[in-house]
């Protein structure tokens, strides 16, 4: 029997090819997105503990200093008058090149004699396999050992030369050995290995490290050892546990990922309702084949069964495809997402996604499940009824208009429990289980809704245009149990096209209005900057030039370096000569006035940006405890400014930076111009008297501001793909159920043709019943998007990354939604139209 | 001949040309110290050719214009209860080119910059308890990390493992696993009472029968040590005696030559012997070799490779390596009317560093000159 009903599945999908296509599609894309943003996310979080960890794998802790890094002495110190073996001195810097494309390359300085403690038995790092010929690496000047990988990406040899930039320095670089360290190893297979020598020499930081990084194993001994460590380091170096530093990275990087993983979630519901709609037509569809087969002695269980294996198999075709064109999309993911998360978080090296076993395993599982539990409802409630009423159509909607308070009121109740969740400020995940809650919510009261709206409509419909719009209003009332369904898919789509258009677009103005009130100034210079790194530098010769320049009014100075703080860890402090937003400063919450605040930062204050002190839970008043060159010093919060850097951002004075930091260098200037200057002029003149010496990047306010936004637009690369993924889904979706809607009333409409009905009105009847089911499902979604995208910026946005924004109600979201709805809506009527016009009504009455 | 020498020659050239720490070469895999060591000498060092004048303390540093070098002490110790100790704190430098090559003004050079590397190997024998501990280190030759010298204090250090002369004359030895939370650490005081012994011809010895394939070489012996011992947890006060090898020169393996066998022994009445075989694979060793026996007050005398013979009277097996190594000799110096009985204080002696080989504590007994005599010593093998 178990062959026979796999047949008789089979044979039913392929009778019905364009609703097992749509099952099939449906299931695909769901699983897609999900694949798609797993990998992506996993191999992100690869880079993520790379990036972090460097390339020597098993640091605990280590020495960091300031801004210029610590003395090398700390490092000879620990080992000679400690003998503390498990310690590296490591300097790292991003430098470019031209024969590298001009992307940036680590560089990273090791003592291959210290570093080897460091590496994991299974790393197999440039360092680690044994095959570093020490007299070149070591002796040689401005030697580097590169991978295959490195090597076959840029064309280079065993001897051949790279001229390498850092900041204004550059040096000639010998690749002295190329090392292949297997596939996969992204930690390694970008960066020019030098001797921890070579890379002072080449960086001109002679005598300086960056940091050393320490091994404390966890025992006994490990107070004694931190504090014996400790008692050798001069003021302003400080011993820090690693998860320390990477902590608030980590932290940010999951609640971005977390975004990403909710939105491709959406993407499955969306999915899942498709599913359970096309199930739960193709059991409608059947209940007389289901009443006859019961009739000739099929029992429940087998129709149960049959029911069931023809969505596991659709469910596991749809799955594999899934899989398929997921794996493909998370190419395309990934580098989107490494783009962003160059930009905001740190450079990465990941080329190619890191396909997991569990990724694939778990994708496997949503996809199967989805099929199966879509399923089960139909197929229980197909086999439940006695095979005489499976054959009455009436009888389902008697029971689908008895069953309808009770959805809308666990609807209204599920919705209700979703805003309890997203009230207090627990996990994100259970942030988003609030978004589900009320997307589900709302989905359960969307038939009530709809019933309300066509009792409304109809009367107009009727007024306007006669019988024909009467019949269509009533038609979908009547057949509540499948319009509602199909309807509420193509609603819970489209809310969340409103919602997350919503919030990109209301993000997006925010920040444009942020960076103009902000970007005060004509001209920024800067160094060269290095995507992550944390800062550029100014040769001295910039500020020489630019005051022999006359048309100049004022000149604002900036330095930014990254510091760490007692409380908050790494953070970015900005030390500024003068407030670039000036009076158009908009703190979120400050001393006093613009004035006052200012004269509170001027005698030593800070001003923090906003998602520093929502994540660290700061206010004005509160001291924040930082490390300088002079010890731990503690500084009073003047103001909380909005920002939208993700990370902590200090910004202070420049006289109270010099007075604790040693640092004079400066990462940037703005320029402002004397009235009546041309700012492409001025721009000019500064190119030309530094051309040839210096790099550094020159760009009016107007620039600047353009590419601030690109970076955005990119970082908003992925949540737009999923988008569009929604928009996918949604159309297949109401495509595919419409059509079967319509497909379905074959009996019906033959009996509307017996009675007189032309085709011209059948062509009527049918697309204005699926246009009216598309405006339904746009009107109900747009207060839902509305509601949705509330959420997203008000709660989530600000407990991920701690940015307030302004919302803007944007026409063009919403019209894109109704486009979506009715033109999906439209095209599903066609079809059916078309099909259903010429069928004789004799035929189309016959009985099966 | 020492042990540290051809040690020495076997594993400095290996960390040269050879990747590391696992040595490869261009196509096979080992961590022989004999394997490595054959090839062609770099033509850039100066070579061991005739007999220098030793000049002290200034010759106890290191002479970077040879390719390696190194300070080898061993020992052994016994507490007040009787219990019986062995040590060996080795020093070695090879050069990893004649001339760190300059890149431009002073200012932009790093003093962590290198031509020298050096690597240290420690181990202590606790006979009683059986118990064998060793350790290895690495590090760059620069900004005080590692280095040696000889004036204005003759030192020799590998970051806090150290031999450092003292303003008494004495030489301090210092070496820990871990200082800050020790296992196994040693701190001993070593008092020369004999000058030192020149080997071969005039502190030139011949390493194989090339010119220049030869090392400058000395020892200090009867060297008188006291201290303390720190194992399990337990501090020892140690006496005994300690005897320092010095090479240096740039001299590679002959052809055939498989490993080694090298013996130093300090007899109770103060007259010490070493000598070695190099050994080829049929068991045969190098005809040429020259060893030295001395008695107190009287002119060191060259031992030719006739005036010994050496038998093996037992054999180990290492479980870690799978190596069988001799386990007792007995060698017999007929010229000197000379039988020696020798037999390791403890089996298992073996480094397993990135280098394997034994090198062990024995103790000895015999007649010399028709007279029982007894002594300890140290014996090192290596192409097992």
């Amino acid at each position: 029997m178990r062959i026979n009903i796999l047949q008789l599945a089979w044979r039913y999908a392929w009778r019905r090819p364009l609703q097992s296509l749509f099952f099939i599609v449906g299931i695909a894309i769901g699983v897609a997105a999900v694949v798609a943003i797993d990998l992506a996310n996993s191999s992100v979080s690869h880079a993520f503990s790379y990036s972090t960890e460097s390339i020597v794998g098993k640091t605990t802790h280590h020495i960091a200093g300031g801004p210029t890094g610590i003395d090398q002495q700390i490092y000879i110190d620990l080992r000679r008058k400690l003998g503390y073996q498990l310690c590296t001195p490591i300097i790292s810097a991003y430098v470019t090149s031209k024969r590298l494309d001009q992307q940036p390359i680590q560089l990273s300085g090791i003592d291959i004699f210290s570093s080897l403690a460091f590496n994991t038995d299974s790393s197999n790092g440039l360092n680690s396999v044994g095959r570093v010929q020490l007299s070149r690496f070591m002796v040689q000047p401005n030697s580097a050992i590169i991978s295959t990988q490195f090597a076959s990406r840029h064309q280079l040899q065993i001897n051949d030369t790279i001229d390498v930039n850092f900041h204004d320095r550059s040096r000639r670089v010998t690749i002295c050995q190329v090392i292949d360290v297997g596939d996969g190893n992204s930690s390694v297979d970008n960066i020019l290995l030098v001797d921890i020598s070579t890379a002072q020499e080449i960086l001109g930081e002679i005598s300086r490290l960056d940091r050393i990084d320490l091994i404390i194993p966890e025992n006994s001994a490990r107070q004694k050892i931190q504090s014996a460590v400790e008692s050798i380091l001069p003021m302003g170096v400080r011993l820090e546990a690693n998860r320390e530093k990477s902590g608030a990275t980590r932290q940010m990087l999951s609640a971005f990922q977390l975004n990403l993983t909710a939105l491709s979630l959406l993407a499955l519901v969306v999915g899942v309702f498709l599913i359970y709609n096309t199930v739960t037509f193709s059991v409608v569809q059947r209940r007389p084949t289901i009443a006859i087969l019961r009739a000739i002695g099929m029992t429940r269980q087998e129709i149960f069964t049959l029911i069931l294996t023809e969505s596991i198999v659709l469910g596991a075709i749809g799955t594999g495809a899934g899989l398929l064109i997921g794996t493909l999309l998370g190419q395309m993911t990934v580098e989107a997402m490494v783009s962003t998360i160059n930009d905001i978080f740190f450079v990465t090296s990941v080329h190619q996604v890191s396909t997991s076993l569990i990724v694939y395993l778990k994708s496997l599982l949503i996809g199967l499940l989805a099929s199966i539990i879509s399923a089960i409802a139909p197929a229980y409630e197909a086999t439940n009824v006695p095979p005489l009423t499976a054959l009455r159509r009436s009888d389902t909607e008697e029971k689908a208009n008895r069953i309808l308070p009770w959805v809308s009121l666990i609807g209204l109740l599920i919705l209700v429990f979703g805003f309890l969740l997203l009230i207090p400020n627990w996990h994100l995940v259970i942030a988003f289980g609030g978004v589900f809650a009320v997307l589900i919510g709302f989905a359960l009261l969307s038939p009530l809704m709809i019933l309300i709206f066509m009792k409304f409509i109809r009367p107009i419909l009727k007024s306007s245009l006669g019988l024909i719009g009467s019949m269509a209003a009533r038609d979908i009332m009547r057949s509540l149990s499948r319009t509602s369904v199909a309807i509420t898919a193509l609603m819970v789509a489209v809310s969340v096209i409103i919602g997350v258009g919503l919030m990109t677009s209301s993000f997006r103005r925010t920040v444009q209005q942020w960076l103009f009130d902000l970007l005060q100034a004509d001209i920024f210079i800067s160094g060269p900057r290095v995507a992550g790194s944390a800062t550029t530098s100014l040769a001295p010769r910039v500020v020489e030039v630019i005051s022999e320049i006359p048309s100049i009014e004022r000149v604002l100075t900036n330095r930014e370096v990254q510091v760490t703080s007692a409380d908050v860890g790494s953070l970015q402090l900005v030390a500024v000569s003068e407030d670039i937003a000036g009076e158009r400063r908009q703190y979120k919450s400050a001393k006093g006035n613009i004035r006052q605040t200012w004269q509170a930062v001027e005698s030593g204050g800070i001003v923090i940006n906003e998602p520093m002190a929502v994540r660290f839970k700061l206010e004005v008043g509160n001291r924040v405890k930082i490390f300088t060159d002079k010890g731990l010093e503690s500084f009073e919060i003047a103001a909380v400014a909005y920002n939208f850097d993700v990370r902590p951002v200090v910004t202070m004075h420049q006289t109270t930076f010099q007075k604790f930091w040693h640092d004079r260098v400066l990462s940037s200037v703005a320029l402002t111009l004397k009235p009546d200057e041309q700012i492409d002029e001025v721009i000019q003149q500064l190119r030309q008297r530094l051309s040839g010496e210096v790099q550094v990047i020159i760009q009016s306010n107007r620039d600047l501001r353009q590419n601030a936004m690109e970076i955005f637009d990119k970082t908003f690369v992925v949540t737009r793909a999923l988008q569009v993924i929604a928009m996918a889904v949604a159309f297949i979706g109401v495509l595919s159920t419409l059509m079967s809607l319509q497909l379905e009333r074959r009996r019906e409409i033959g009996l509307l043709r017996a009675v007189g009905i032309d085709s011209k009105q059948l062509w009527q009847l049918i697309l204005l019943e699926t246009s009216l089911m598309g405006t339904t499902a746009g009107m109900i979604a747009v207060p839902v998007g509305i509601v949705l995208a509330t959420i997203l910026i008000y709660i989530i946005n600000l407990r991920s990354f701690g940015w307030t924004l302004q919302m803007h109600i944007q026409s063009t979201e919403f019209l894109k939604a109704f486009v979506i709805s009715i033109s999906s809506a439209l095209m599903a009527g066609i079809y059916p139209a078309w099909q259903l016009g010429r069928i004789p009504a004799v035929d189309a009455l016959r009985s099966e | 001949m020492s042990t540290a020498n051809l040690l020495a020659l076997g594993l400095l050239p290996l960390i040269f040309f050879m990747p590391f720490p696992i040595f490869v070469t261009e196509d096979t895999v080992s961590n022989s110290a004999v394997e490595m060591l054959k090839g062609t000498v770099d033509s850039r060092f100066k070579r061991a050719t005739e007999p220098i004048i030793f000049q002290f303390p200034k010759d106890h540093g290191a002479h970077p214009e040879y390719k390696t070098e190194w300070w080898y002490y061993t020992g052994n110790l016994s507490a007040d209860d009787g219990k019986q100790y062995g040590y060996q704190l080795t020093f070695f430098r090879s050069a990893l080119a004649p001339d760190t090559i300059s890149t431009g003004p002073l200012a932009e050079r790093s003093t962590l910059a290198a031509n020298q590397m050096y690597m240290a190997h420690f181990a202590v024998s606790d006979i009683e308890r059986k118990k064998f501990q060793s350790f290895e280190r690495y590090s760059r030759g620069a900004a005080g990390l590692a280095g040696a010298m000889g004036k204005p204090q003759y030192q020799v250090w590998l970051e806090d493992w150290s031999a450092t002369e003292q303003p008494d004359g004495t030489v301090h030895l210092k070496a820990t696993d871990n200082q800050l939370n020790p296992t196994l650490s040693m701190d001993l005081k070593l008092r020369q009472t004999v000058p030192p012994i020149l080997h071969g011809n005039q502190g030139l010895s011949q390493k194989g029968p090339e010119l220049g394939n030869a090392n400058h070489y000395y020892s200090l012996v009867g060297l008188e040590s006291a201290g303390t011992v720190k194992i399990g947890g337990q501090r020892v006060e140690v006496k005994g005696v300690s005897w320092m090898d010095h090479e240096f020169g740039t001299s590679a393996l002959s052809d055939g030559i498989v490993g080694w066998d090298w013996f130093s022994i300090q007899l109770e009445n103060g007259t010490i012997l070493m000598l070695a075989r190099l050994r080829y694979q049929d068991g045969s060793d190098w005809p040429s070799f020259e060893g030295t026996l001395a008695e107190i007050g009287q002119t060191p005398v060259k031992i030719q490779r006739a005036d010994f013979n050496i038998k093996e009277t037992a054999s180990w097996k290492s479980p870690k390596s799978g190596s069988i190594y001799p386990s007792g000799w007995i060698i017999q110096l007929d010229r000197f009317g000379l039988i020696l009985k020798i037999q390791p204080l403890l089996k298992d002696q073996e480094l397993k560093g990135n280098f394997t080989y034994w090198e062990g504590a024995v103790q000895v007994k015999g007649t010399f000159r028709h007279q029982t005599t007894s002594g300890v010593g140290y014996v090192e093998l290596t192409g097992y």
